[in-house]
């Protein structure tokens, strides 16, 4: 069986889903006043549920509903290391950055880089770096979008999926000027109560096949699987040697310490107008977010169950196609249809949140902070980032018709090798080691960017496609494992050389106001 | 700030609460000026960096959430690093089966879930009960510092 639905189905159901979005992100925006700040953090006026439920829709984005269960279906154990490491990375970013950010910062994360720091310097670098992640992130959905248009809509000449993704990419367009932050949270928080539930009912769906017993699935599972009980086993995917088994932890180290560095997943820190809510959004994530991960277990295995390991190796999307073809075999084409719009009204969410962030970095830190020294009319800001929005969208069709094929998860990983490598030290150091100073900063952000955008260059995701090739001489397809300590190598240095030491005022300011929260009304009101 | 000039008794639109009181009352005079947004200044955060309910605060903070992160990382680091000894098709410790044709290793990467949703159960309540009441006096005081 390689049928891929009913593509008249799945092209009207896209349809609404864009369509019914659409007058969401018109109707929320009517009466919104036309400011900086609604446009950046939609007046930074959700409640912690409601951004709690725009967290998850951002985290789950077109890997974790289609490459997740693909991974788990193809290779079993070792896929299961994306959900755990992606949810337990969640609990880091709340005990460690979601309220000291939402206390200090205002707009993007270079807000809090930059607190204590030169502000030039530093948001010049901060900046770079949110605009290199969200930008490899925003390749990897939009990748997405072609393959699962290829596999729903049965398009499969590479033109007609180059127009798919064009579509794609002016829809995101359009939502981000029309919506701003706040229309893009609606689409999120819609978008991610059809995914839960799309990603429950058909978790229930397999598990009420196998008497609800997660042992007879596992069994049933790997019945099918060609290499048999070894789905069930660590190391089927990354056995090979202990090269690939470093691969293995240096991914694992990416997975768990990228998303407190995702400038898109911290943006969303600042939707909520106190550290409080900002706290509980985060709790309501984990439950949610958690919750799903637990599904893709069992999506995972129930598509090499119940579809088949070659059926889905030869569908047009590979293990990608893994949770669709899942829903059509166990509803139909309809069902299908359903979840294949809910993944497509991800990926646009998604892709959206993304340029939102990317705009904002680009005209709040670099246009304001560094060409205008920080003296830009907000008016004058928001015109600036909704041309930002226009150009990424732009860019993001053109890089997308062009990483079309690539494999999703693997485009993600590296988007969460960066920020892990390029942000997260530099954020952690400014909150937690007093003597950081502007040069550790830059040094350490510049070095993780450079090294982990270098590192994946020469290895062997990108160099070659085997492990044997002397062309790609580093020899890891993740570069966390180095990358990250010479960040924060960098930063250390950069610290412990500068000539000047750490602005005494403003860390007691950062520390104070990231504790307490006294001023951060201050922030909201600017 | 806007005070009513207008004598008593004059007719105001919208009608001055004050209107009914009598003249010897009038006006009455303004409750509390507020600043809406209180501008605190740097030596006053330094002062307040440094004092004894701040470091309070502070120790109080970092002496749960740090240890509890370290202990997240290894516990995590247990199931990443178990997981890479194994050899693939070679009988190990993560792959044993322990419950049905449940690996020891899928058991310790779900108990993975259970336990982050603990550790967020403890960090909810030790931010609500212990840290956020000190918090909150310590940021009163600023403010008041701010107006005075």
């Amino acid at each position: 069986m390689t049928g891929t639905g009913n593509p008249l189905i799945n092209i009207a159901i896209f349809g609404a889903f864009v369509l019914a979005t659409l007058v969401v992100v018109i109707r929320v925006t009517r009466n919104s006043e036309k400011r900086a700040g609604s446009f950046y953090t939609g007046g930074a006026a959700f409640s912690g549920r409601q951004n709690g439920l725009a967290i998850t829709g951002d985290y789950l984005s077109a890997a974790t509903f289609l490459g997740v269960p693909g991974a788990i279906a193809i290779y079993g154990y070792d896929g299961l290391l994306y959900s755990v490491g992606f949810f337990v990375a969640l609990l880091l970013a709340l005990y460690l950055v979601a309220e000291p950010l939402r206390n200090t910062g205002q707009y993007t994360m270079a807000d809090v880089l930059s607190f204590r720091m030169n502000q030039r310097p530093v948001r010049t670098a901060a900046a770079l770096s949110t605009l290199t992640v969200s930008f490899v992130y925003l390749l990897a959905q939009m990748a997405g979008a072609g393959g699962l248009v290829a596999l729903l809509l049965g398009v499969t000449d590479p033109a007609g999926q180059s127009l798919v993704i064009a579509i794609v990419g002016v829809v995101m367009i359009v939502y981000v000027l029309i919506g701003g932050m706040k229309g893009t949270t609606w689409v999120q928080m819609i978008k991610a109560t059809l995914l839960f539930a799309g990603g429950a009912v058909m978790a229930i769906w397999v598990m009420a096949k196998n008497g609800f017993n997660l042992s007879t699935l596992l069994g049933n599972a790997a019945a099918v699987h060609p290499k048999g009980d070894a789905v069930l086993q660590p190391m089927l995917q990354y056995g090979a040697s202990p090269i690939t088994k470093l691969s293995f932890v240096s991914l694992a180290i990416a997975l768990i310490l990228g998303p407190s560095g995702l400038p898109h997943v911290l943006m969303r820190f600042y939707t909520v107008p106190t550290a409080k809510e900002a706290r509980r959004s985060a709790v309501y994530a984990i439950a949610l977010v958690g919750t799903f991960f637990l599904f893709t277990l069992v999506l995972g295995y129930g598509a090499l169950q119940l579809v088949g390991y070659d059926t889905i190796l030869k569908a047009p999307g590979k293990a990608n196609s893994a949770a669709p073809l899942l829903a059509l075999n166990l509803g139909g084409e309809v069902f299908m249809g359903l979840i294949s719009g809910v993944a497509f009204a991800t990926i646009l969410a998604v892709v959206a949140g993304l340029t939102i962030t990317a705009s904002a970095s680009f005209a709040h830190d670099f246009y304001n902070a560094v060409l205008k020294h920080g003296r830009s009319d907000p008016a004058q800001e928001v015109k600036v980032a909704r041309i930002t929005a226009v150009v990424i969208g732009v860019l993001a069709i053109v890089g997308g018709i062009a990483a079309n094929g690539q494999n999703i998860a693997f485009l993600v990983s590296l988007a969460f090798a960066i920020a892990a490598s390029a942000n997260l030290p530099s954020i952690l150091m400014t909150l937690y080691w007093k003597k950081f100073t502007t040069r550790g900063s830059v040094w350490s952000i510049y070095t993780g960017l450079a090294s982990s955008i270098l590192l994946i260059v020469f290895s062997p995701a990108i160099s070659s496609p085997t492990w044997t090739n002397p062309v790609a001489w580093f020899p890891l397809t993740s570069p966390a494992i180095v990358s990250i300590p010479l960040a924060f190598l960098a930063g250390w240095l950069g610290t412990v050389t500068s000539r000047e030491p750490a602005d005494a005022e403003l860390l007691a300011e950062m520390e104070v106001r990231s504790m307490t929260g006294a001023g951060a009304a201050e922030a909201v009101a600017h | 700030m806007t005070h009513p000039t207008t004598p008593p008794g004059a007719p105001t639109d919208p009608p001055d609460p004050e209107y009914h009181l009598p003249a010897h009352h009038w006006p009455l005079p303004e409750m509390t000026v507020l600043e809406t947004h209180p501008h605190p200044t740097g030596t006053l955060y330094q002062q307040v960096r440094a004092s004894a309910d701040f470091q309070k605060l502070r120790r109080a903070f970092r002496s749960f959430a740090f240890p509890t992160v370290v202990a997240v990382i290894v516990w995590y680091l247990f199931y990443v690093i178990g997981s890479v000894l194994a050899d693939p098709g070679q009988p190990s410790l993560m792959g044993t089966k322990v419950l049905g044709n449940l690996t020891l290793g899928m058991l310790i990467g779900l108990l993975q879930f259970p336990t982050t949703w603990l550790a967020t159960w403890f960090y909810v309540r030790r931010m609500n009960t212990t840290l956020d009441p000190l918090a909150k006096r310590i940021r009163e005081q600023i403010e008041a510092e701010a107006k005075a």
